[in-house]
């Protein structure tokens, strides 16, 4: 034990010689992030505070665009409640199939490939097939139709159903990562736990409940904590399933300042205040890994 | 950690395969440079539609003949070939070698093009449209229009049997297909197109969003609200042509690329069909689009660029343009274009007019979209819409 | 009831994977005239390879697929050139490994469009806009590889026993050394597996493409406006070209998958 323990500064020493040659083996990645990560954000920074319309800096000309335009505060809102609730699904359904699929059954190893699959495709490709199954005249309403129901309107701008539709394409598209998460977890619960569990009579539901679930809890924090802060970003599924305008949140808000007024100010300052949002809300993942 | 162990050891590669994939990738990398567009074509950015681009290269193909040159025809959107002329200006060098920009586009981007002189033109001033002319000359002449397009009236003949002629008529229509009437309702200058033609057909100057012309509008607006198709608010011209493709709505308003995209896919003469849009009190009217042609600041090969542009808008070329595409040209000698496709659209022509020329007409156009979705999808009362934003308008000019 | 769960799992499973790829497959196989009918059929009525020729005989759609495979290409070697002596480094100083894991978690926390906008604004000053070679998106795409491969490699490293190395820097061999003979090889198979997550990071990528490639495109944003434009058979012939190396990639990356080494990553 204290060799290992006396070798540890020495491997450091022995493997890298010279801290400060050592160190330049990080230079380029640091100078790379310091150029392509670093230096945009602080463009972005002067972009926002800048007017668009005369160049003076500095400015609150395009906060005061965004605070005015009520599609920003319906961004704003869409932009806690979309990633909320998918994050939600995605770890509700992880659960369920990867406790389903843990079992030992004919061809698991096929269906658990099959699970990865929605989350395997491009984004835009799977994004541009839920579109064309759930448009107006789309697939899902041709069954329904088949079937003699009424039509569903699935995306229809500002109705609570286009948000629960791009909550549920989002999180089928993103559940797998959590089930992998969470699988991986399972698997590594060892079997006597459960031996042990069952012996004391804890059976389904109970098992599930004090036992598993408790052990699970790690897993489960990193994932909420991990695809928590990839919801916030949440750009390409709202983008196409309804356009900027359906289902807004601050990335599609920013690009529609963009693209459709030309306004590089208001769409800085729009993704600033999302950038914000997921700076707070990514605190308690910076903990986290600090203890690790 | 163990788990990385046991996916090292057992997935250890054959060294053979990581020396391939490595050949592989750069192979890979040299194509892409590769990709660095070739010296000796031409480089024409035009807001063409996929389907239409086969019939625009025949006609293409007459000046590559002629001279020997090669051209390459890139289609795209107008927002985009802005963007790429723009970032072109400010790099000092680029590779598009000729540019189309809509109407809208022309006064932002005048400085990113070259001026055009009288030997660059020839007798091209005689022979087009003096208003076209006009609208190309910003500090001096630098586009010159290489097609105009303005909009029409879209309707499915099948269902409704024949197009409404007043604003009575359409607001019939409407009642008698509720959810079936399509606006270009979404936050960009699209829908400001969709608002102008009916502001103008009331009388209102469409400078103005406090005038009498402005009011009849809006009321028009607000009384057939309640039958518009819900995805409106988010329809631009893609979207609500593929609506209609798709049987969703059975009228709307759009430029005559949706035609053509209708006739590629089945759907035109039947049912879809072009119409001139309702008469209101004052008349009809429409709004005019259109692209110009100019040529970068940097482009490589002014010359043969402008041996291009001669070409694109020559005599020959225009009346190819008109028959294979159905393009309405600015050329006063040029023949009509039309056939049953675009009845609609030639009806229309001398109701034709320009948007607003003022310096802060992006200002005055959102506006208008903005009244527009406060009065439509917001049930606000279009009087006080209108006053409180012509108020704003003014507020802010002063400020 | 356990059955019955498991068997609705399946089921869902299944389903969810079949539906998409099989309607990528028929839409693409559908001439357009077909794919405006009401009710839409599941089956085409007359199959045809028409959309898959105008794909590869289109310029622009051709260019995009070159453009695809050269910057997601490019995109590895770069993100491996500048992440393999800092992966090492990382695993070898945890302190280290530990502030450059806090810095590279930003790429992931600020959203695309934080960077994408300000980049545009940067790359039209330096003449990188919509680079028909899309250097420009190449150096963004880099920028959002480091964090994946990053992580992958440092954990691969750390598998490496420092014994190894120490013990063929006694055999007289320099740290560079010590490093590409010992260490490189041990860690190729994590080499493999980030080289090929990168390459679909950049295959893939959608936002930064949107932005940054304007006439020059790559395939995500093509098929983005094809479809918008309502051509859906010549986009799903695009989406059939596109979802191919994705799932090459994904069947190759599955013993990676199994154990576990994604956990964290999560694209």
């Amino acid at each position: 034990m204290t060799e290992r323990r006396a070798q540890a500064p020495d491997a450091v020493a022995g493997a890298a010689p010279g801290g400060l040659r050592a160190r330049l083996a990080a230079a380029p990645l640091v100078l790379y992030l310091a150029a392509f990560l670093a230096y945009p954000a602080l463009v972005a920074v002067r972009l926002a505070f800048t007017d668009a319309t005369g160049g003076a800096f500095p400015s609150l000309a395009s906060f005061r665009v965004l605070v005015s335009d009520e599609l920003f505060w319906r961004a704003v809102a869409g932009n806690l409640v979309v990633p909320a609730a998918t994050v939600a699904l995605e770890v509700v359904a992880g659960l369920a199939l990867a406790l389903a699929l843990a079992w030992r059954f004919p061809g698991r190893r096929l269906v658990r490939a099959a699970v990865v699959v929605p989350f395997a495709l491009p984004e835009i490709v799977f994004l541009t097939v839920a579109r064309s199954l759930l448009g107006t005249r789309g697939y899902a309403n041709g069954a329904l139709a088949a079937a003699g129901l009424p039509a569903v309107d699935f995306l229809a701008p500002g109705t609570a159903l286009s948000y629960a539709t791009v909550v549920a394409v989002d999180a089928w598209r993103t559940t797998p990562v959590v089930f992998l998460i969470l699988l991986g977890a399972l698997a590594a619960i060892p079997e006597e736990i459960g031996e042990a569990a069952r012996l004391d009579g804890a059976r389904g539901f109970r098992r599930l409940a004090f036992v598993t679930l408790p052990l699970l809890g790690p897993a489960l924090a990193a994932a909420v904590l991990l695809r928590g802060l990839d919801a916030l970003r949440i750009f390409a599924t709202p983008m196409v399933l309804t356009g900027a305008e359906g289902v807004p949140v601050l990335s599609t808000y920013a690009y529609h300042q963009w693209s459709d007024y030309g306004d590089d100010g208001a769409a800085a300052a729009a993704a600033m205040a999302l950038a914000l949002i997921a700076v707070v809300a990514s605190i308690p993942l910076l903990r986290r890994r600090e203890a690790a | 950690m163990v788990g990385t162990r046991r996916a090292a050891s057992a997935a250890l590669r054959d060294p053979r395969a990581a020396g391939a994939v490595a050949v592989a990738l750069t192979l890979c990398t040299a194509a892409l440079a590769g990709c660095q567009r070739d010296d000796s074509a031409l480089t024409l950015a035009l807001a063409i539609l996929p389907g239409e681009l086969p019939a625009y290269r025949e006609v293409v193909a007459q000046f590559e003949r002629g001279t020997g040159e090669r051209v390459v025809v890139v289609p795209q959107q107008y927002a985009d070939i802005r963007r790429a002329l723009a970032a072109e200006a400010a790099a000092g060098r680029g590779t598009i070698d000729l540019a189309e920009l809509d109407v809208y586009s022309l006064a932002p981007s005048a400085h990113d093009v070259r001026t055009l002189d009288a030997a660059d033109v020839g007798d091209l001033p005689e022979v087009l449209d003096r208003a076209a002319l006009d609208a190309g000359t910003i500090d001096g002449l630098r586009f010159l229009p290489h097609r105009l397009t303005w909009q029409a009236l879209v309707y499915d003949h099948a269902v409704l049997g024949r197009a409404p002629a007043t604003w009575d008529d359409l607001v019939a229509v409407a009642r008698a297909h509720p959810g079936r009437i399509g606006v270009k309702g979404a936050l960009y200058e699209g829908l400001t197109c969709d608002v102008l033609p009916f502001v103008w057909a009331a009388g209102g100057s469409g400078e103005r969003l406090d005038d009498d012309g402005a009011l009849a509008a809006f009321r028009l607006f607000a009384e057939l609200a309640p039958f518009l198709d819900p995805y409106s608010a988010t329809f631009k011209e893609s979207t609500i042509a593929e609506a209609m493709a798709r049987g969703e709505i059975v009228l709307h308003l759009n430029w005559p690329f949706a035609m053509s995209l209708y006739a590629s896919q089945g759907l035109a003469p039947d049912p879809i069909r072009s119409a001139p849009l309702p008469a209101g009190p004052s008349g009809r009217a429409t709004v005019l689009g259109g692209g110009y042609l100019g040529i970068p600041r940097n482009a490589r090969h002014p010359e043969r660029s402008r041996a291009l542009l001669r070409f694109l808008l020559s005599r020959d070329a225009q009346a190819g343009l008109a028959e294979r595409l159905g393009w309405f040209s600015a050329r006063r000698d040029a023949p009509l274009a039309g056939g049953a496709l675009l009845a609609g659209y030639g009806a229309m022509r001398a109701d034709v007019r320009p948007r607003p020329r003022l310096v802060d007409y992006p200002r005055l156009s959102r506006a208008w979209q903005q009244a527009f979705r406060a009065v439509v999808f917001g049930g606000a009362d279009p009087e006080r819409t209108l006053r409180d934003a012509q108020r704003e308008l003014d507020g802010r000019a002063g400020a | 009831m356990r059955r019955a769960l498991l068997g609705g799992a399946i089921a869902a499973v299944v389903a969810s994977a079949a539906v998409p790829l099989l309607l990528i497959a028929k839409q693409a196989m559908t001439p357009e005239r077909e794919s405006f009918a009401w009710p839409p059929a599941w089956l085409p009525h007359e199959p045809t390879l028409e959309n898959f020729r105008h794909v590869l005989a289109g310029a622009e759609l051709f260019g995009g697929l070159v453009r695809s495979v050269g910057v997601a290409a490019a995109t590895v070697i770069s993100t491996l050139a500048l992440t393999l002596p800092a992966a090492w480094l990382g695993a070898r100083a945890p302190a280290v490994g530990r502030r450059l894991d806090a810095v590279l978690v930003l790429t992931r926390v600020l959203p695309s469009i934080a960077i994408a906008v300000p980049l545009a604004v940067l790359f039209v000053r330096a003449g990188l806009y919509n680079d028909p070679s899309a250097l420009g998106l190449w150096l963004a795409h880099t920028l959002l590889g480091l964090p994946l491969a990053f992580f992958v490699l440092r954990a691969a490293f750390a598998a490496v026993p420092v014994e190894l190395e120490q013990a063929a820097r006694l055999d007289g061999a320099s740290a560079l050394g010590a490093f590409v003979r010992v260490s490189m090889p041990l860690a190729r198979p994590a080499l493999a597996t980030a080289s090929l997550l990168v390459f679909l990071l950049s295959w893939d990528e959608f936002a930064f493409a949107l932005l940054l490639q304007v006439t020059n495109r790559t395939l995500p944003p093509l098929l983005y406006y094809l479809s918008a434009f309502g051509f859906p058979g010549l986009s799903s012939a695009l989406a059939a070209i596109m979802v191919l190396p994705a799932l090459v990639i994904v069947i190759l990356l599955e013993p990676a998958f199994r154990s576990g080494l994604l956990a964290g990553s999560g694209r």
